[in-house]
């Protein structure tokens, strides 16, 4: 009743041991489970999908089955169809009455996005043909790592209206992007892929705003180039023509990290700042800014607030961002709240000399390829800021600091690319996710945490949830008697425990509140 | 604010100590279930020293599985065996019995449930369960003999036993062998011809359910035929079982209403509507399947049922056939207690929301009320403790489209409630209904525990 189980057959290989046997259903019956995933609108889960393979129907042809169910897992819908055997779904998305899949066919190179209307039919299809070096570009970079986050997310909802897709793009010799628009009332699209001015182009969808896709670009000179340009560029979403391209300089240099659009009606861009001439891949940051933005990519107003001024007020900390025992700061994420503050959260790390780098360096004659120093990531940081940008707090949330060991070299890297490669190289920052409502009356910050106590030693599941003005934490112990179990995104302010028993096959899945 | 609720909770407190009431509810007979146990354990011995030896495996394990469920069940809080309410349920099963000869040597336990799903079933061995939830949809003992009536010829025909060997003959059968083992070898297509297989067996298990059912009725017309029953109540019957499905025992649930407080108004998001995917499917209306539907049925529509039994039933009605054997008004009074003891059993069989929901519609319709809102305060202490250990999802129902609109609606404000939320809404709740909660004798205990919730929030 409460609980729902799922029984995956997940390959059964049926040997004919000898005529006198007798055979069941269940021991011929082969399913395959390809890939599954939450279907999200913005940062909310709306529903899950599973995609598996349901029959075979000849060599190079299988049946696919893909189920979709509702947030609470009760099924929506099945669809099923023949296709090549080589293909899998990357990401999926809904804008509130659509519903968009990304299959990918590794043999053909092909991108293939499906619309789905709210009547459950197949509306439009379109199709992104991949050159060979593009796809394995893709395989290096967008495919190559999948979390909870979604760090790699490519595929963003417009309301009513259709869906962004942002992916790696390999045009000749040039490292780019492509964003593409699919529309989901008609069939429509377009793309727009940057090479002028650069050698490698690494772009953020930040947002759309009154018909405007906003953009950050970051354009580099050559491959090696160590300060690229940092740019805002807005495209028509109508046509995808280009409207501005504007440097992210104003009274200092920004790295946008999002747009929001405030209760006011006025698009505002946030991220953290640097010194003027500053390189925001390598300096330290000088704390958050925020800045108004027309559809012409004015910047009609700006606001900071410095580590130097503001935040030491809250905080033990350097003019540098360095904060007490914390160490640095690196950006998750930054939402608004239906009363206008804005939350910032994010996650420390500071690199501390490893004992057995040193000992490892002295022991091989300096040629060790472990680093003299380690990396230590730390605690969880939640900043608020009221709806005129001023600091009104910062608070520490304590949890086991993750050590881990890092290569030789690395004890030189900068404090603002070591942190972009614990996330999106290493992937070692316990932050999971982050969840707001549409209303914006509530949002969860989730992550893992490990726990050595008298009663409990294991994997934990944390989380800072805001509702209605008010902050509150929870943990769940995610170890049990299951061969394998998991914390995934349910509805916003819930989780979806899946503990899986290998003996019996069988997948147990519930939702429990965050409290 | 505090002070003030001590004080009207202490002065309320000694007024009311004196004219504490709790519910009387039916004390089950523990002795019987012991003996009807043994009974299901014999009935299994016997029946698995009978089993045709050339499919023993099989049988084995099926009748395994058959009987310690029915064991689980006569041992459960849910099977009713209150001495006075079991007399009631055998005066009706007697008139049956007595009154028709091939039935008298049959070993029957025919027991009622506390559960609130409108259902009847007979377990295979001789027992038979009547549940809660489908007396309160009769309108008199005629139509609940005919139910018996129909639990009993499918008990005297053996028709769980004939579906066994169905099903163990089928499976073992060389034609069903010989084209498993021929898909098995084969490279391509195989979960379709499975698929084909697997729905050729249930669709024949299904009709020939169908027809047991028919069967059944027909003798159940029979057997209700020999009695004293007024033979309209078969008919009456199946129109009842026609519309179980569509509706409820009490009027619309109007949340914002019964949850009204003007300390802690009701916030319309609990219950606000969001986009969903496929929003525009109404499954429930689909018919596109409606072929493969209709064979997956275990019983047959109840117009095609009451179209077979009209004519036979006409002609053997009669005015001076009665109702009741027993009286209408004791048959409403178990009426009442079967919904109460139903809500109960949600709550002691840890089915919280389905707790919860009865309890507000109880209250809404300011029925038993003292018992309604220790119920409510009961359910919500307990909900607030299990959300915040984050076992709460084991313990409520998640929205479905099968559900009724007004239970999903409860369902979707369990889960938007946050823990200081039903806090909040506990304490409230107690404190403006404190008055008819403290005519109940435990609302007490619950009420303090609310405060203590609250206090720590």
């Amino acid at each position: 009743m409460k609980t729902k189980q799922i029984i995956f057959l997940f390959t059964c290989l049926f040997f004919l041991k000898s005529q006198a046997q007798k055979m069941s259903i269940d021991n011929v019956y082969k399913v395959q489970l390809q890939n599954s995933g939450a279907i999200k609108e913005a940062k909310e889960v709306k529903g899950y999908f599973f995609f598996y393979v349901s029959d075979k129907i000849d060599k190079k042809t299988n049946e696919y089955t893909l189920k979709i169910t509702d947030a609470k897992l009760n099924k929506l819908k099945d669809i099923k169809f023949e296709d090549n055997k080589d293909i899998s779904i990357l990401e999926s998305s809904f804008n509130g009455k659509d519903l968009i899949f990304l299959f990918y066919n590794s043999k053909e190179r092909t991108f293939e996005y499906q619309v789905y209307g709210a009547n459950g039919v197949k509306k439009h299809t379109y199709t992104r043909e991949l050159s060979k070096k593009e796809k394995r570009f893709l395989e290096q970079t967008y495919m190559a790592l999948a979390d909870d986050e979604d760090t790699f997310s490519g595929l963003y909802p417009i309301e009513d209206k259709g869906f962004i897709s942002n992916t790696p793009s390999r045009e000749d010799k040039d490292y780019t992007f492509e964003i593409d628009f699919y529309s989901s009332a008609e069939k429509k699209e377009w793309s727009y892929i940057p090479t002028v001015g650069g050698k490698k182009f690494i772009g953020d969808y930040l947002g759309t705003y009154n018909n405007v896709v906003y953009l950050e670009v970051l354009r580099y000179g050559s491959l090696m180039d160590q300060k690229p340009e940092s740019n805002i560029v807005g495209l028509d979403l109508q046509t995808g023509k280009e409207l501005f391209e504007k440097p992210t300089d104003g009274k200092y240099r920004m790295y946008p990290s999002s747009l929001n659009i405030l209760k006011d009606g006025v698009a505002y861009v946030f991220g953290e700042y640097f010194e003027a001439d500053g390189n925001i891949m390598k300096d330290k940051s000088r704390g958050f800014a925020f800045w108004q933005i027309d559809e012409k990519g004015k910047i009609l107003a700006e606001k900071y607030a410095s580590w130097e001024d503001d935040f030491s007020k809250f905080l033990n900390v350097t003019s540098k961002g360095k904060i007490d025992d914390f160490g640095f700061m690196f950006l998750h994420s930054m939402m608004q709240t239906a009363d206008g503050s804005i939350y910032a959260v994010g996650e420390g790390f500071k690199k501390v000399a490893s004992g057995l780098g040193i000992a490892a360096n002295i022991l091989g004659g300096g040629r060790s390829n472990m680093s003299v120093a380690k990396m230590n990531v730390t605690d969880m940081v939640l900043i608020k800021f009221d709806q005129n940008f001023k600091l009104k707090d910062a608070t520490i949330f304590e949890k086991n600091t993750n050590k881990f060991e890092m290569q030789s070299g690395m004890e030189y890297v900068s404090t603002a690319l070591i942190g972009k490669m614990i996330k999106y190289q290493w992937g070692r920052f316990d932050y999971k996710y982050s969840q707001i409502n549409k209303a914006g009356t509530s949002f969860n910050i989730c992550y893992e945490d490990y726990v050595r106590g008298k009663g409990y030693k294991g994997s934990t599941f944390n989380s800072i949830s805001y509702n209605e003005g008010k902050i509150t934490t929870d943990k769940i112990n995610t170890k049990s008697d299951a061969s394998k179990s998991a914390v995934l995104q349910g509805a916003q302010g819930q989780v979806l425990i899946m503990e899986y028993y290998k003996k019996t096959k069988i997948l147990e899945l519930h939702f429990e509140k965050l409290n | 604010m505090k002070t003030t609720c001590l004080t009207l909770f202490l002065c309320l407190s000694v007024l009311l100590s004196y004219g504490q009431t709790s519910y009387t509810f039916f004390v089950d007979d523990s002795l019987m279930k012991v003996k009807y146990a043994k009974e299901v354990d014999n009935i299994k011995e016997t029946k698995i020293k009978s089993l045709d030896k050339k499919y023993l495996k099989d049988y084995k394990e099926i009748y395994n599985e058959s009987f310690s469920n029915i064991k689980e069940l006569i041992l459960s809080k849910e099977a009713i065996t209150d001495t006075a309410i079991n007399n009631y349920l055998q005066r009706i099963v007697q008139e049956i019995i007595q009154k028709n000869k091939e039935l008298s040597g049959l070993k029957l336990r025919v027991i009622f449930t506390r559960n609130l799903w409108a259902n009847a079933y007979s377990m295979g061995d001789g027992t038979i369960a009547v549940n809660a939830g489908m007396l309160l949809y009769l309108n008199n003992e005629a139509e609940l003999a005919f139910i018996i009536s129909h639990e009993l010829a499918h008990y005297y025909l053996d028709h769980s036993g004939k579906a066994i060997d169905k099903y163990v003959t089928t499976i073992n059968s060389e034609e069903y062998q010989k084209e498993l083992k021929a898909i098995a070898k084969k490279k391509f297509g195989v979960n379709k011809e499975l698929d084909k297989l697997s729905k050729a067996v249930v669709f024949d298990s299904r009709k020939h359910s169908r027809t047991h059912e028919s069967e059944a009725d027909y003798y159940a017309f029979k057997f209700l035929r020999n009695s004293l029953f007024n033979m309209n109540g078969i008919i009456s019957c199946l129109e009842v079982l026609d519309k179980t499905s569509d509706s409820s025992f009490f009027a619309p649930l109007k949340l914002e209403i019964v949850l009204k407080n003007d300390d802690y108004p009701f916030k319309k998001r609990w219950i606000e509507e969001e986009s969903s995917i496929f929003s525009e499917i109404n499954i429930k209306k689909d018919t596109s399947n409606k072929k493969e539907i209709d064979s997956l049925k275990t019983h047959p529509d109840c117009k095609k049922r009451i179209t077979l039994l009209k004519d036979s039933v006409a002609k053997f009605a009669k005015n001076n056939q009665p109702y009741f054997i027993t009286n209408q008004a004791n048959f409403n009074k178990i009426k009442e207690k079967f919904l109460m003891e139903g809500i109960e059993y949600c709550y002691t069989s840890n089915n919280l929301s389905r707790n919860l929901y009865y309890a507000l519609s109880l209250l809404q319709q300011q029925q038993e009320k003292p018992f309604a809102v220790y119920s409510i305060a009961r359910c919500l202490n307990i909900l607030y403790d299990k959300q915040k250990n984050h076992h709460l999802g084991e313990a409520i129902d998640d929205e479905n489209k099968f559900f009724d609109a007004d239970y999903n609606l409860v369902l979707k404000m369990l889960s938007k409630l946050r823990l200081p939320e039903i806090a909040d809404l506990n304490f409230n709740f107690c404190k403006a209904n404190l008055s008819t909660g403290l005519l109940y004798k435990n609302f007490e205990k619950e009420w303090k525990t609310a405060q203590l919730n609250y206090t720590s929030n």
